[in-house]
């Protein structure tokens, strides 16, 4: 029986290793959809060779993602699956890595964990679409807030969340200042961003401060 | 010792000199050879008297020679030299060169000795004992005088040298003070060409800063304006700043030519002054302005009047380049109205929830899109309608519609009514995101440094203002030139805005 288990575990990090292999070629060739049908179905944990394949495949659905948005593509509709698609490899590549992964492991996955959660929230058509998904993109960013305090991303998406949840209400003060509040909150705390994330995040506090100056909020 | 004298001088007359000296009458002698032996003795007396007066008055000329006026020599300088002169012709015996006196007192002893020996029968001299012995001792007496006066003589000599030592002190003191006094002149003249220097760096170095002024003015004019009557002044004002700026930077090559430079470069810079090219455009644009807002005076008086609008889409355009690029770019295109793409946000900004935001204060698309987007909470659809909007093809894919973006054609009963619409609301939106993205420096309002003062124009007042000059043609155009001139002039920080005010109030008045 364990000899049995050894062997399966054996062949299956020999397909692991196969696959990333191949992911890594169509990577270099740039063949975003042929990563995003192939198959990744390992899990780890503490298997380095799963982490790189699921983050190969994560970035390339999100990319994938991104691109159908773009005015004209004709592909909008194939968004939400990829950006599902971006946000399930990247959660695996999370789990794959030994444990607890390198902090800026953990950021660089968060990065693009955070990113696939918002837009696949701006794909929802509706409020009650929206809510759960931005709820889902608000509790990644506190989990990042406190796996990797020193990075700015968990506050910025934090912020971004709950920007989101007081623009998905009502148009009254009563239910937009709180959320408006907490965004500014996060925003105050957050540490020094990087230079890729320092215009999102000052964008996003000028957009906070213009609705709290709309609603008159205190 | 006056018997001794007296013998002496009696000595032409020995008979009265042998009666004075011994008391005795003098022998029978021959009274002719007594009187030429005494008329020789008298003659060589005489000669050498002659002798002794002609040579003090030789060494008195020579001393009169000593303290004659030289040529430069001044009158403290001559008379120390005459006071030296009579010193030491006093210091002389008789006033004659050392050794004269006896020389001539041993010629004449010898003289008389020979001759009273020789003559000692004639002149009836029964010895001469006494007469030499009277002799030896006045010789004695003189020889030894003169030998010990030796000490005399060391001692007034040591005087002297002292005298003439502290006379050279004296006189090298005096040179002292005047190589000070000199050193004096020429450290005072040193300090007033070091001031003068300065004063012409000073006046070369603010000529530079006018010259470059005054060209990236004209530079920043020119572009705005090439076909009109302006562009050949800013040329001129161009050409005469070249020219100054290279008299100004010549004199850095060439140290000596500092004040003929700083002449030359402030000749050109009062030229230069003459002609502002940015004043003619301000006092243009503020004519254009006035008509414009005519209708609007409280509008007007809230941003300082037609000058103080001008001044504020100049300086705020500035001030906008120097919180950054992308900041200055997305300042001046609020202010032209410019169609701008994605590529103006940060990355992360264009999310759906500000795209929601931002549908929610623009009344045309909120009427158009209202059920669709606003009423579901359509994330997905706000999201395309926030490409296609800040896309530069918005008026056609906006209608169109792409992904979640429903179709919104002109002219039918869901849609927008007209293309006028149409292109409206895609400005109300755009303003709107760009109210969410603009820098929150642009909170505070743009100062615009008036002759009268500074005025704080308040940014929602600007827009407010430059919203009502833009319906009027002209005001429009004044506003595009002064945005361009305040594009261009945003790259040139050292460029002084407020002189060309200043100088436009002055033309307008």
């Amino acid at each position: 029986m364990r000899a049995a288990l050894a062997l399966a575990l054996l062949l299956a990090a020999c397909g692991t290793a196969r696959d990333l292999d191949r992911l890594k070629d169509l990577n270099a060739a740039g063949d975003l959809a042929a990563i995003a049908a192939t198959p990744v179905d390992c899990t780890g944990p503490a298997d380095a060779a799963c982490l790189q394949a699921r983050e190969i495949k994560a970035n390339a659905c999100l990319r994938l993602g991104t691109a159908t948005l773009a005015p004209g593509s004709g592909r909008a509709a194939e968004a939400p699956a990829n950006f599902d698609c971006a946000i399930t490899n990247y959660r695996a590549a999370l789990a794959a890595g030994p444990q607890p992964l390198p902090a800026a492991e953990r950021a660089r996955l968060a990065a693009g964990l955070l990113l696939a959660l918002r837009e696949r929230r701006d794909q929802a058509r509706n409020a009650a679409e929206a809510v759960p998904l931005n709820a889902a993109l608000a509790e990644e960013a506190a989990r990042t807030r406190a796996a990797v305090p020193a990075s700015a991303l968990g506050f910025h998406y934090g912020a971004a969340a709950a920007y989101a949840r007081a623009v998905l209400g009502p148009e009254a003060a009563l239910a937009r200042c709180p959320p408006l509040g907490e965004a500014q909150h996060l925003l105050a705390r957050a540490p020094e961003p990087d230079a890729g994330l320092a215009p999102a995040l000052a964008a996003l506090a000028r957009a906070v401060a213009t609705e709290r100056r709309r609603f008159a909020c205190p | 010792m006056p018997a001794c004298l007296l013998a002496l001088l009696l000595l032409p007359s020995p008979v009265l000199a042998q009666q004075l000296i011994v008391g005795g009458a003098a022998g029978a002698a021959a009274p002719d050879t007594a009187w030429i032996v005494g008329g020789g003795i008298g003659l060589i007396l005489a000669l050498l008297a002659t002798l002794i007066v002609l040579l003090h008055r030789s060494m008195r000329r020579s001393a009169e020679w000593c303290g004659e006026p030289l040529p430069g020599a001044n009158a403290a300088d001559v008379q120390e030299a005459r006071l030296r002169a009579f010193a030491l012709v006093h210091g002389m015996p008789l006033g004659v060169p050392e050794g004269t006196v006896r020389a001539c007192i041993g010629l004449f002893i010898i003289i008389l000795g020979v001759a009273a020996i020789v003559f000692q029968r004639q002149l009836g001299l029964g010895t001469t004992g006494e007469l030499a012995g009277l002799l030896g001792t006045v010789l004695g007496f003189y020889f030894g005088t003169r030998s010990t006066s030796g000490d005399r003589d060391a001692a007034r000599e040591a005087a002297r040298a002292v005298a003439e030592r502290t006379a050279d002190a004296a006189s090298a003191h005096r040179r002292a003070d005047a190589a000070l006094a000199r050193e004096g002149e020429i450290r005072a003249e040193a300090a007033r060409a070091a001031e003068r220097d300065a004063k012409a760096r000073v006046t070369l170095a603010s000529a530079e800063r006018i010259a470059s002024n005054a060209r990236a003015i004209a530079e920043a004019v020119a572009a705005v304006a090439p076909d009109l009557p302006l562009a050949r002044t800013a040329a001129r004002v161009t050409t005469l700043a070249d020219r100054a700026l290279v008299a100004a930077r010549s004199a850095a090559t060439d140290a000596g030519a500092v004040a003929e430079a700083a002449s030359r470069a402030s000749a050109l810079v009062a030229e230069i002054s003459g002609d502002d090219p940015l004043a003619e455009l301000v006092s243009a644009a503020a004519g254009g302005l006035s008509g414009a807002l005519g209708g609007a005076p409280g509008l007007l008086a809230t941003v300082g009047g037609p000058l103080g609008l001008a001044g504020a889409v100049l300086t705020g355009a500035a001030a906008a380049f120097r919180i950054g690029t992308e900041h200055y770019r997305r300042w001046v295109a609020r202010v032209l109205d410019r169609p701008y793409g994605l590529d103006l946000y940060p990355e992360g900004l264009s999310d759906a929830a500000t795209a929601l935001a931002a549908l929610e204060v623009s009344p045309i698309f909120r009427r158009v899109y209202g059920e669709t987007i606003l009423a579901p909470r359509d994330l997905a659809a706000a999201r395309a309608l926030l490409a296609a909007a800040l896309s530069p093809e918005a008026a056609a894919l906006v209608p169109a519609g792409s992904g979640a973006l429903r179709p919104a054609p002109v002219g039918e009963g869901s849609g927008f009514a007209t293309t006028i619409e149409l292109e409206e609301g895609i400005h109300q939106f755009r303003r709107a995101v760009l109210e969410r993205i603009l820098d929150q420096t642009d909170s505070t309002p743009v100062t615009v440094p008036l002759p009268t003062g500074p005025i704080a124009v308040p940014q929602p007042a600007l827009r407010a203002a430059v919203d009502a000059a833009r319906e009027d043609r002209g005001g429009a155009a004044a506003l595009d030139h002064l945005a361009i001139a305040g594009a261009k002039l945003a790259r040139e920080p050292g460029v002084d805005i407020a002189a060309s005010l200043a100088r436009a109030v002055k033309e307008t008045t």
